[in-house]
């Protein structure tokens, strides 16, 4: 059996990284907010737990020779009662710590209960959908409706003896709405995941489907939810306390604490001050936790704002630097620039993160003409949208131009002022993407959207504007383009959209176009289409094109030269036609190997890359390839090949093509060579 | 003839979509899936082609009860499928589906999702099915050990390695495989296809193989149905397909992929675009973009026919060359791909 093992090779884990509990916990740790609050959490916890054995006194032992007494730090105070006495001489230090206990309890309760009505509500709402889901969640509207504080006043106010479970079964079960919602909204997202549906497939009962399958993907947010809500209950029990509904007296709690004080405000200010601390310091902490945890266990992604970084440092210093470290032939940074339109010499960029420095491309060099139409090649990580990004300076932060330049008729993109880029941006070069849909506003007709960025690069009325409008839409071969103009983004096709997204780029004119996968997402059919268009528009209007793709068929079909990327390196680059039939990287011919073409003969069999595809996070010393390569020798794997020429206008950075290499493939090679001076 | 696996006869899957107005105004009915009827014999792969919208994947849904049917029968050997026996044939069919990465749910360890099939199904418990997984994880290439991790430590094409093991698991005589590869790199696409097919020979498998992607299609399949707006439009063997297809949709479907060999090649143009699910054209679905659409094509619409032996299609002009009369393409159709 040849089939190959892989699965030893951990991937750098996303956004998903919270499942192990040791890393999430590191990543708590790791936030102030949470350590502050979470310290302070675990105090008044150990308090509340030790209240029996570190308060001084009975809460409710009356002391009337010692009332009123003020806390220790007053002239008058005594040791014994640290934080003084109330109006019946009980101990205010003891009363505290019995009502954390109680406060505690109590919400602790009171929200436990909640969160479990409310998620298993939730689940059954959002699983069942249907009528069984209105029903549930118009109960829930109905009881947001009315206010929540009166419905507890009322249900306390006939109770006479009010114990801690009433006080439990007031807070906790009106609750239930807010976690039912988030649950169900979450269920029904879940629901239409193809894990849910596998299960199903696999013959998973409805309830194992929602226990295994979907509650363990829902119960973080409830944890979130449960810990802001744990701060908001303790307040409320406070509040009831106060207005004289909490526990009975004389069972002492913060709210009737503060409620009591209040009376004798002049006299002991601290018979409010201490109670109110306590309310606050507590819903501090357990807020600070919640924000830290909430950040950490349902991360809705903090992302930095946009800010474009020029490159590092002066260029000339770093690319002489960099030829003179490495002694590497490329033929475009010695050929006459004046003619080439575009000429990328050296890029590279990197993402600096928090613990290391990921270079996404590196010595990335190729040049364009007017009229032609370079494609760029790669799998995912190979860093062609890297490229695009930085050619029109729209990287995304962190990461920059470390060192290249990107010359544009003789200007460097890399190193000019934001000021000119955006000029140039849109109007020099017009850039279109992957996804035609999310590109466009989805609530602004495609007629004000097009009229709209018209009218930002172009001193015209909206009525020249919209005539614009109109033949670029012809001219992208929409028939109907006073019809489309009206319309919707969610009216149109896909394919309709992505034309409709070629057209806004062409109205500046742009010299050059970089289209990022123009077609990835649509039929094969209309891809025909588009892609014919934006050939004949390149070649009419003697622009240039840049076509990135992972689909070596379209760069064959409708590119003139071809650059192909494997983790962020060039592996070859050259003219289209040359490099598909005579590829001289073994990437490349594994490439046009291991694609099913039509033009496969039966039961001819695909010859796969073996392996995965190198993670941002790998370490590579020699070729980024080796470890996949079929002709991978030792000289591989310790030494980077360095891009050489290898033809008319072609490049490729494989030992094989160097004779003095010392892999063995390219010595019998140099050897045949000299032996049939005719294959040379 | 033997028995087919699976035989669909007039399957229909109409869905309700609510079209801007509210409280049910302007309600629309979507025929995903419209009076579609083939079989799948035992160790065959059926490929089932077409574009965004045309109803493949809840055909393929449909088929395993995923979504109810509105009509029609699904025979499982021979028998047909009713309420009782839907848990029996989710130990007979299974299915692969599209995006490796929400096909796996995240908080499982790859173990026991490749396991619970195992225990729903009360085929092995303890120290058994522990060695079961280790078994199907080998199988689909994968390490063992593979067992312990979560699904967002591996790259896509070991997720989808994963999702070929769950369904697997089961030992299922029909897997369905809806885009299983659309979404991975090219050069890990190739593995899982190979991979396919290595487990077909082993395991006698017969495939439903969904996908848009021609050349995959061809690679995977012995007959192919393509799909045009809920329909099959053409059904036939994969050589007879790409060598004389009938169907003109077909035709400019085939001529669409972009080739490697043959930059010259003429097209088939096709006119427009989709038309809108929802409000479909009368007659054939396709005359509106067809070169060959006359007007019986837009009043009648054309039944799936038997033109050739084993070879159908729906269209009135099937035998006709696209282009006759037009000066698009003066050759006949065996050399589209000449």
């Amino acid at each position: 059996m040849t089939e190959l093992t892989v699965g030893d090779t951990p991937k750098e884990p996303k956004a998903e990284a919270t499942a192990s509990g040791g890393r999430t916990l590191r990543r708590l740790l790791k936030r102030r907010s949470f350590v502050v609050g979470a310290a302070g959490l675990v105090l008044i916890v150990m308090i509340a737990i030790l209240a029996p054995v570190l308060a001084g006194h009975d809460p409710n032992e009356q002391d009337l020779f010692n009332s009123l007494v003020p806390p220790a730090w007053y002239a008058n105070g005594v040791p014994e009662y640290l934080l003084g006495t109330d109006t019946l001489g009980r101990d205010v230090a003891s009363r505290l710590m019995y009502g954390a206990r109680n406060s505690l309890i109590i919400a602790t309760c009171a929200v436990l209960l909640s969160a479990v009505l409310g998620t298993l509500a939730g689940l059954f709402a959002g699983f069942t959908g249907g009528w069984w889901d209105s029903v549930i969640m118009r109960l829930g509207d109905m009881q947001l409706a009315f206010p929540f504080i009166l419905l507890a006043i009322i249900v306390l106010g006939v109770i006479t003896d009010r114990t801690a479970v009433h006080l439990i079964l007031v807070l906790g079960i009106p609750g239930w709405i807010l976690y039912a919602r988030v649950v169900r909204s979450r269920v029904l997202s879940e629901r239409d995941k193809d894990y849910v549906r596998a299960a199903k497939a696999l013959g998973a009962s409805p309830l194992r489907q929602m226990r295994k399958y979907v509650l363990p993907s829902v119960w973080r947010v409830v944890l979130v939810i449960a810990m802001l809500d744990f701060g908001f209950v303790i307040l409320v029990e406070a509040t009831l306390s106060f207005l004289g509904f909490g526990l009975t007296p004389p069972t002492p709690s913060w709210g009737g604490m503060l409620a009591d004080g209040r009376k004798n405000m002049i006299i002991a200010p601290w018979l409010s001050i201490l109670p109110g601390l306590a309310i606050m310091v507590t819903v501090l902490a357990i807020n600070l936790t919640a924000d830290g945890a909430a950040e950490v266990l349902d991360p809705k992604l903090k992302k930095g704002m946009f800010r474009r970084l020029r490159r590092a440092a002066p260029p000339a210093a770093q690319t002489v630097a960099a030829s003179a470290s490495t002694p590497r032939v490329t033929p475009s940074a010695n050929r006459d620039t004046t003619a080439q339109f575009l000429e990328v010499r050296d890029l590279q960029v990197e993402f600096p993160l928090e613990d290391r420095t990921v270079t996404a491309v590196r010595q990335v060099s190729f040049t364009l003409e007017r009229g032609k139409t370079l494609g760029i090649v790669g799998e995912s990580g190979s860093g062609k949208s890297v490229t695009a990004s930085a050619i029109i300076q729209l990287i995304d932060p962190p990461g920059r131009v470390t060192r290249g330049s990107i010359l544009l008729e003789g200007r460097d993109l890399a190193s000019i002022s934001n000021k000119e880029m955006a000029q140039l941006r849109g109007k020099t070069i017009g850039m279109i993407f992957q996804n035609p849909t999310s590109s466009l506003n989805p609530v602004i007709s495609i007629g004000a959207q097009m009229v709209e960025t018209i009218r930002q690069h172009h001193a015209v009325s909206a009525v020249e504007a919209k005539a614009m409008a109109t033949r670029a839409l012809m001219d992208v071969g929409i028939g109907d383009p006073q019809g489309v103009l009206t319309r919707y983004p969610f009216h149109l096709s896909g394919g309709m959209n992505q034309r409709v997204m070629i057209a806004l780029a062409m109205i500046a004119q742009p010299d050059l176009l970089i289209a990022d996968e123009p077609t990835t997402a649509l039929d094969v059919t209309t891809q025909a289409q588009i892609l014919e268009q934006l050939r004949d528009i390149t070649q009419e209007r003697q622009t240039a094109l840049i076509l990135i793709t992972h689909d070596i068929a379209l760069v064959r079909e409708y590119a003139d030269s071809v650059v192909v990327l494997y983790a962020g390196h060039v592996c070859e680059s050259g003219p289209v036609a040359d490099i598909l039939y005579d590829p001289k990287h073994p990437y490349t011919q594994a490439l046009i190997e291991s694609v099913p073409r039509i033009d496969l003969e039966p039961g001819e069999r695909l010859a796969a890359i073996p392996g995965e595809l190198p993670s941002a996070s790998d370490t590579l010393i020699g070729c980024p390839f080796a470890p996949r390569c079929r002709h991978a020798a030792d000289v591989c794997v310790n030494i980077e090949p360095p891009l050489i020429a290898v033809g008319e206008a072609r490049l490729a950075a494989c030992h094989l093509n160097e004779p003095a290499s010392g892999h063995p493939g390219a010595l019998k090679e140099a050897v045949r060579r000299q032996d049939d001076p005719a294959a040379s | 003839m033997t028995q087919p696996l699976l035989e669909v006869r007039s399957l229909t899957k109409y869905f309700n979509v609510q079209a801007g107005g509210a409280l049910g105004f302007g309600r629309k009915i979507v025929r995903a899936v419209d009076d579609v009827s083939f079989t799948i014999s035992a160790g065959e792969t059926l490929g089932l082609v077409g574009e965004s919208g045309c109803g493949k994947s809840t055909l393929a849904r449909t088929i395993l009860f995923l979504e109810e049917p509105t009509s029609g029968e699904i025979l499982f050997q021979g028998q047909p499928l009713t309420g009782k026996r839907v848990l029996e044939l989710r130990r007979q069919a299974q299915i692969v589906f599209q995006d490796p990465y929400s096909s796996l749910p995240p908080r499982m360890k790859i173990g026991s999702i490749v396991g619970d099939p195992l225990v729903i199904h009360g085929l092995a418990r303890g120290g058994e099915l522990k060695d079961r997984v280790a078994q199907l994880l080998e199988d689909v290439g994968l390490k063992p050990n593979t067992a312990d991790r979560f699904a967002y430590e591996l790259s896509g094409g070991q997720r989808q390695r994963v999702g070929i093991a769950r369904a697997l698991a089961v030992q299922p005589s029909l897997v369905i495989a809806d885009e299983s590869v659309s979404s991975l790199d090219v050069s890990v696409q190739a593995q899982i296809l190979n991979l396919l097919q290595d487990l077909q020979q082993r395991h006698q498998l017969a495939y439903l193989f969904v996908s848009h992607d021609l050349g995959v299609v061809k690679y995977m399949s012995h007959r192919i149905a393509v799909m045009y707006l809920g329909k099959i439009v053409e059904l036939t063997t994969t050589d007879k397909l790409y060598q004389q297809p009938l169907n003109p949709y077909t035709r400019a479907l085939l001529s669409a992929i972009p080739k490697m060999h043959d930059r010259d090649h003429r097209r088939v143009p096709l006119k427009g675009e989709p038309p809108d699910p929802a409000k479909p054209p009368p007659g054939c679905k396709f005359h509106p973009r067809c070169l060959l659409a006359q007007e019986l094509c837009s009043q009648d619409a054309p039944e799936l026919k038997e033109w050739q032996p084993g070879h159908f299609a729906a269209c009135h002009f099937a035998l006709d060359d696209i282009g006759a009369g037009s000066a698009v393409r003066q050759q006949p159709a065996k050399e589209i791909e000449s």
